[in-house]
């Protein structure tokens, strides 16, 4: 039993991201703008580029699972991809934030009909 | 009510309340003015930092999120750069916007000359510094960030400018590990030095109040570059690390900054990336001092102009906190807790008042520095960046 709910809540994130349109959920996205306040918006702006790259870009360029695995892990994934260095830490969230900020990243997306990452 | 919605009601009670013009009614000077960026709000706050008081408001600059202020030598112009790259020319005795123009796509600071007749601005999109007229806001040159390694082009963001003597203008490149040196006396703007591999990712530099030693900060490397401007001749290193000790490191949730006057009585205290500490070495010879333990992770460390103290800021947890740093003992002397989320404190002119940014309690709470006593706590929508005008007579700002 207790394997069970270990299993299970391993494999949370991964029955959440396999679902389709997770990152559309309104209070999940709010939840995400929440973190984003505290957490993020030292480094980052959602539309324009900043110390970190701008959620419109991320989100053009990113599927949302990607940008989940990206907060959860930013040394490792950025060594995946090639970059130079890594400038963004691992920051302590529990599974809901993360899936939040990354809902709330991938809302920056351009010609999406929930989009809100209008150009000011 | 929503928390928007109540943004939006009080930002019009302030627009109601404090007027945008002064033509033709009261009149003030420009020497002690405090410029106050309302973050969330697309505009500045303008206050008279002699009676603490707001004198108006000026709206429309642009995504005002790291937005940066300069003034023209005389004080009468605030040079505004938005984070969307505006460069807006403030007039701020009648509290309008007098002329505008588009210098980038992401904008990070900006510079007067020392002859006081250009501005210049750093910009991370496009990856290049740029120089205007500063009466017509003309641009009159555009120097690319771009390092050529290895048959690759680096381009690169531009930090830490800087106006030095002799009409220079001092930058490092974010990107290209590189500091540049620029005469904004001769034509052309030509980039008389560049220094390489200075150190990993400057993140932000600063001048010595004397116009004499550069020093940028490194987001990667343990130690700080400094040139020295009268010789423009190599890059030393100052490391911010005792000899044989180990620190913690913590998440960087907000970058440390370096402008803002951090020297005092021979010194720079510099916030150390990551870490809960202020590095203290000399301002002449670079020598390691000691480290000051903080409880966080510092983001701004601002001198009073009598050097007595430092006053620091930081983000993450204790965000809400100020710690004061005596700077004879080089221990911290006291704690304030202003209000919600600190994001900036600046000193009246003489140091008898510090105007701190307390963002998340929309409010500028003043301080009697001598006796650490509230003045005031002023009315301003989201406010983070707080310029006073007599940063028109230094150099570096």
């Amino acid at each position: 039993m207790t394997r069970l709910v270990l299993l299970s809540v391993l494999l949370l994130p991964t029955l959440v991201l396999a679902t389709d349109s997770w990152w559309t959920d309104p209070a999940r996205i709010a939840l995400g703008e929440t973190v984003f306040d505290a957490k993020c918006m030292g480094c980052h702006h959602p539309e324009v580029k900043a110390f970190g790259p701008s959620f419109s870009w991320i989100a053009s360029r990113r599927t949302p699972a990607e940008i989940y695995a990206y907060i959860v892990n930013p040394a490792t994934r950025s060594h995946e991809r090639g970059y130079a260095s890594n400038s963004m830490p691992h920051i302590p969230l529990t599974r809901e934030e993360t899936l939040a900020v990354a809902a709330y990243v991938y809302s920056f997306r351009a010609g999406d009909p929930g989009n809100r990452g209008t150009a000011k | 009510m929503s928390r928007s919605a109540q943004s939006a009601v009080l930002l019009l009670a302030l627009i109601a309340f404090f007027p945008r013009g002064a033509a033709g009614a009261e009149k003030w000077g420009t020497g002690a003015l405090m410029v106050i960026v309302e973050r969330e709000a697309g505009g500045v706050t303008v206050v008279d930092s002699v009676r603490h008081r707001v004198l108006g408001r000026v709206g429309g600059l642009g995504v005002m999120h790291h937005a940066s202020i300069s003034f023209s030598r005389d004080a009468r112009w605030a040079f505004v750069v938005t984070r969307d790259g505006w460069l807006n020319k403030v007039d701020l005795l009648e509290l309008r916007i007098e002329n505008r123009v588009r210098v980038g796509a992401s904008t990070i600071g900006l510079t007067v000359t020392q002859d006081g007749r250009r501005v210049a601005v750093s910009n991370y999109d496009p990856p290049d510094i740029r120089i205007y007229d500063i009466e017509s806001l003309a641009e009159l040159a555009v120097i690319p960030a771009l390092r050529e390694k290895e048959g690759t082009t680096i381009p690169s963001r531009t930090v830490g400018l800087v106006n030095a003597p002799e009409n220079l203008l001092i930058f490092s490149l974010m990107d290209a590990d590189g500091i540049w040196v620029v005469d904004a006396g001769k034509p052309g703007f030509p980039v008389v030095k560049k220094f390489w591999d200075v150190g990993r990712m400057p993140f932000d530099g600063v001048l010595s109040s004397n116009g004499r030693t550069y020093v940028a900060g490194f987001f990667h490397s343990p130690w700080m570059a400094r040139i020295d401007a009268w010789k423009l001749d190599g890059v030393s290193r100052v490391s911010l690390n005792e000899p044989g000790k180990s620190y913690d490191k913590h998440p960087v949730l907000k970058i440390p900054h370096l402008k803002g006057w951090s020297e005092a009585a021979g010194m720079i205290f510099a916030p150390v990336v990551g870490e809960k500490r202020l590095a203290v070495f000399g301002a002449a010879d670079g020598g390691f001092v000691r480290s000051i333990p903080l409880v966080g992770t510092p983001v701004f460390a601002v001198a009073r102009p009598d050097g007595r103290e430092i006053w620091v800021n930081f983000s993450g947890d204790d965000a809400d906190t100020i710690q004061i740093v005596d700077v004879e003992s080089l221990s911290v002397a006291a704690t304030l807790k202003p209000g919600k989320r600190i994001f900036h404190m600046t000193f009246t002119p003489k140091g008898e008042a510090a105007y701190v940014s307390a963002n998340k309690s929309d409010q500028v709470v003043v301080y009697d520095t001598a006796t650490r006593k509230e003045l005031e706590r002023l009315p301003i929508l989201r406010p983070s960046g707080i310029f006073g005008t007599d940063r028109a007579h230094k150099f570096g700002l």
